[in-house]
């Protein structure tokens, strides 16, 4: 059982859309030995296995909302979405995934990073950058807090 | 009042598109367009980089087919060093490509469509998922998710990660197997192959109660194209290109990949950013044809393996020649998965997948290298011009997905026509079109994917451009 798995997603050539995973590759740098980190282009779901046997996971992801500006935190909870999933999940859908196949379901966090540069080839933003750095400080408090603890108090920033 | 129904994305493929229906105004539909938001800028994106760069860069167009733009960037490659690789990394090249194969069907089938089939066409939406599935058939489902794992795993093994394995190079590969990979392999076909056993036995008898199905889903004539050699046996990595018709009758054959320029055109619609390739002989879009699965099988003389062979007799059984049905997409992509694990089982214990002998090296020898493989969804082309340094100049990415344009559209025309009377959009309806594109399995890849970015809208617009009604399904 991994006590903490850290999966972040997007796709690299496309500027922001990379700072989710820009910031487990930083914080991979750490060598963690209680936390598994993984560094994907997208969520599929296979990764249901690696959820279900871990104890706590964080999902790092750019918002696409233009409005926000910082990291956002908050607790996500297993959910199924009409029509499936399919080549892209979500990552509620593969908590839910992980309780239907292996029976067990991590407690989740989502945790979002601002971005406004989506264009391919695009370096991170500013904007990103400052995520990334707010985003690493996040997952160490995470990680940090003993890994039975709950996601009972989203933290909005 | 003539006017569109707009579907606008398609979930559970990747990427994000839309579908126009354009109906008479009778309430009759006329016709069908499947637009495409597609990774546009790609190409330019790559001029001016070195080339050694390029099998490590493509890979990153998708996260879903990586494995098919490294084989075809490392064999572009190839060609503009001209260097023949040594046998063992042809061998190693191969074993992943069977592996990505395998796991990227097993997704396509049992993930996205079989919920389709499985469940009910006329299910609610919310239950007509994966999760209901699990419920309903659970050996199959787990069957399924530990076959794209067992895919995954031996990319994994051979490129040292499941995604973007920076592992095929210009000349060749990076490392071989190990014996524990190959041991792990070998101590995992068993279940595979039963998994893939069942799941065909499981499709034929659903084939007993889907004739509307195969009827309208995408039944028409056209041509096809795939890999060949000269055995006449199914192929996937290399060999020739071979263009077939609705009969079967062989149009173009031995035709080498650098040649492809001459048979295949690339129409351009307003509607679209994807490219509508055809071909070129017949003109467009008379020259409509289709790539992937069903392709390969309408291609190829033999599937080359025993359990593939006994299955494609059964699946010809289907045709007049070719088979022309794309519902039947899923019945060949459930043949291929079989004849993927017959080849690994067949090549498993082949010393030279241990080989220390994987790379040739050369510099810059042509100015110009075109590669191709067959990715799970279809024939790929990378096509590649350098300066003598090696930097890019050009280059020209023919995806599967794109070849199968013109056939998406027509797929949906019919399936339109089939199910649409008067000015409703019911729910079945929207299934069965979306399933009619889900059997292409189109990777339409390549589209941000930051959070909180998909759902399914449904649009009427008046030819006059009003929009008579809006429905969104998340």
């Amino acid at each position: 059982m991994t006590p903490v798995l850290v999966i972040g997603y997007g796709n690299e050539l496309l500027g922001d859309d990379a700072a989710g995973r820009s910031t487990v590759e930083a914080f991979a740098q750490e060598n963690r030995a209680d936390v598994q980190i993984l560094s994907v282009p997208q969520l599929t779901p296979e990764l249901a296995e690696s959820v279900a046997h871990s104890r706590r996971v964080i999902f790092v992801d750019t918002s696409a909302d233009p409005a926000q500006q910082s990291v956002q935190l908050r607790p996500i909870q297993p959910a199924t979405r009409s029509g499936g999933i399919g080549h892209v999940s979500r990552p509620g859908e593969l908590l839910a995934l992980a309780i239907a196949l292996y029976g067990r379901c991590p407690s989740a966090w989502m945790m979002t990073l601002p971005g406004n540069q989506f264009a391919l080839g695009k370096p991170l933003s500013q904007l990103a950058q400052r995520g990334v750095a707010d985003a690493l400080l996040r997952i160490r408090q995470l990680c940090g807090r003993g890994i039975h603890a709950q996601p009972t108090s989203p933290r909005a920033t | 009042m003539a006017r569109r129904i707009l579907i606008d994305p398609v979930t559970r493929i990747e990427g994000h598109a839309k579908i126009t229906i354009h109906q008479d105004e009778s309430g009759n539909v006329t016709d069908a367009r499947f637009h495409v938001v597609e990774f546009r800028g790609f190409e330019t994106f790559c001029e001016g980089r070195p080339l050694w760069e390029m099998p490590s860069i493509t890979p990153r167009i998708c996260g879903i087919c990586p494995v098919s733009h490294l084989l075809a960037s490392a064999k572009a490659c190839d060609a503009i060093l001209s260097v023949r690789i040594p046998a063992a990394a042809e061998q190693l090249r191969r074993l992943m490509n069977l592996a990505q194969i395998i796991q990227s069907h097993a997704l396509s089938f049992f993930h996205l469509s079989a919920p389709d089939f499985l469940i009910g066409w006329d299910a609610p939406a919310a239950t007509r998922n994966v999760f209901t599935l699990i419920q309903k058939q659970p050996d199959l489902a787990r069957g399924g998710i530990r076959l794209r794992q067992f895919g995954q795993e031996i990319i994994e093994l051979l490129g040292g990660r499941k995604i973007h394995p920076a592992w095929a190079v210009p000349g060749g590969v990076r490392q071989s197997l190990t014996e524990p990979g190959r041991d792990r392999i070998k101590s995992c076909l068993p279940e595979a192959m039963d998994t893939a056993r069942a799941a065909l036995q499981l499709f034929r008898d659903l084939l007993q109660s889907h004739e509307r199905e195969l009827q309208v889903f995408g039944r028409f004539p056209s041509l096809f194209l795939g890999l060949a050699n000269e055995a006449g046996l199914w192929e996937h990595y290399d060999g020739f290109l071979r263009f077939v018709d609705a009969g079967g009758n062989v149009l173009a054959d031995e035709i080498e990949v650098r040649r492809y320029r001459e048979f295949i055109g690339e129409a351009v619609q307003t509607d679209s950013y994807l490219k509508s390739p055809y071909y070129k002989p017949l003109g467009f879009p008379q020259g409509i044809y289709r790539v992937g699965p069903l392709a390969r099988l309408n291609v190829c003389r033999t599937m080359g393996t025993p359990l593939a062979d006994e299955e494609l007799d059964r699946f010809r059984s289907y045709g007049q020649g070719a088979v022309t049905s794309s519902f039947l997409y899923h019945y060949a992509r459930l043949i291929e998965i079989l004849a993927c694990l017959e080849l690994i089982q067949d090549m498993i214990d082949r010393p030279a997948l241990l080989s220390p002998h994987l790379r040739a090296d050369a510099g810059i020898n042509q100015l110009h290298g075109v590669g191709a493989s067959e990715a799970p969804r279809g024939t790929l082309f990378h096509d590649y011009q350098v300066n003598e340094l090696g930097l890019i100049q050009k280059i020209n990415l023919i995806i599967a997905t794109g070849q199968n344009n013109l056939a998406m559209n027509r797929t949906v025309a019919q399936i339109a026509k089939h199910y649409i009377q008067g000015n409703s959009i019911p729910e079945p309806m929207l299934n069965r079109v979306e399933a009619g594109i889900r059997a292409f399995d189109p990777c339409l890849s390549c589209s941000t994917h930051a959070d909180g970015t998909l759902a399914l809208h449904v649009t009427l617009v008046a030819a006059d451009g009003t929009v008579l009604d809006t429905v969104t399904r998340d």
